[in-house]
């Protein structure tokens, strides 16, 4: 005899709360594979952009001239008609959160107009630079120029099929998800418009 | 913990619209910098726009997407697209100051 309660074994402990990671993947909104796919969209991003801006060290008279090229206006315009788009995806979460699916799928659609009003304009941009004979071979600006704009405008593309399918099924993971997308795409463009168009304008 | 004890700290339709309000006033007021061509914005401008960059980024994580329900999350995003921002300010700071001198 141990003078240990054949019981004691069975003593069921209370269980306590554990402390969530700061970094748990279940914190973020949506599927925690979007994020994996938000962080490295900008990674890759960020590598094309710093490429672009240390190419200007080589190339500082190219850059200038090629700058004088852009249609700035126009992109402040398309920025400003990406961020309204992001405005009423954020409010088809919440709408969809509400239960409301008429007011969230009105949301989604006026997002989606939007996206298809930004790639409207950037088409119309690039035939702008085509028809003053600037294309993707004429020097390194431009070639990072389309790279980079053309990969966003993809990224644009795939992101209204995306808003088309939670417009379908807007369950609220849904919604969180595509939505995060959608908001990459704004978050990249609201990076990548200032580097291209508006640095070193005044220089 | 599940995913639905995790407190909503999600912004409401008001603070919706405020973000967007101030996204497309830093906005509008990048452009008005790019049309300024002066001696000093040569080398200030590239910082400017840097820190509206920084601060359009930062409405978007906090607000659109939602991060301020997680924090390490927020702040590794916001890390990268500073170190992003910061090192292609930088390099046109470079090429500008050999520009003028």
């Amino acid at each position: 005899m141990t003078g240990i309660s054949q019981y004691d074994d069975e003593r069921v402990e209370p269980e306590r709360p554990v402390p969530m990671s700061p970094w748990a993947l279940e914190r973020l909104p949506g599927d925690p594979m979007m994020w994996i796919l938000i962080t490295s969209e900008i990674l890759v991003f960020g590598g094309a952009l710093w490429a672009f801006a240390g190419s200007e060290l080589l190339n500082p008279e190219i850059y200038r001239e090629a700058r004088s090229h852009l249609n700035v206006p126009l992109a402040t315009f398309n920025t400003l008609i990406l961020l309204t788009s992001g405005l009423f995806a954020a409010f088809a979460v919440r709408f969809g959160k509400a239960g409301n699916t008429a007011k969230t799928r009105l949301s989604l659609l006026s997002a989606g107009l939007l996206g298809v009003l930004f790639m409207a304009l950037k088409i119309y941009e690039y035939s702008e630079k085509l028809a003053l004979g600037l294309d993707i071979e004429t020097n390194t600006f431009y070639t990072l120029y389309y790279l980079v704009t053309g990969f966003h405008l993809a990224h644009v593309i795939f992101g209204l099929i995306i808003l088309g399918i939670i417009a379908a099924w807007p369950s609220e993971d849904n919604l969180e998800s595509g939505t995060a997308f959608w908001h990459m795409v704004d978050l990249i463009w609201v990076i990548i418009f200032p580097i291209f168009y508006l640095m070193g304008q005044g220089a | 913990m599940d995913r639905d004890d995790i407190v909503d700290q999600k912004p409401s339709s008001g603070d919706l619209v405020k973000a967007w309000g101030v996204l497309v006033v830093l906005t509008l007021a990048g452009y008005g910098l790019s049309l300024i061509n002066t001696a000093l914005l040569a080398y200030t401008g590239p910082v400017v726009i840097a820190a509206l960059i920084l601060f359009k980024t930062r409405i978007i994580l906090r607000s659109y997407l939602g991060l301020t329900r997680c924090p390490a999350w927020l702040s590794l995003l916001s890390t990268m697209i500073t170190a992003i921002t910061v090192v292609c300010a930088g390099l046109l700071m470079v090429v500008i100051y050999g520009n003028l001198h």
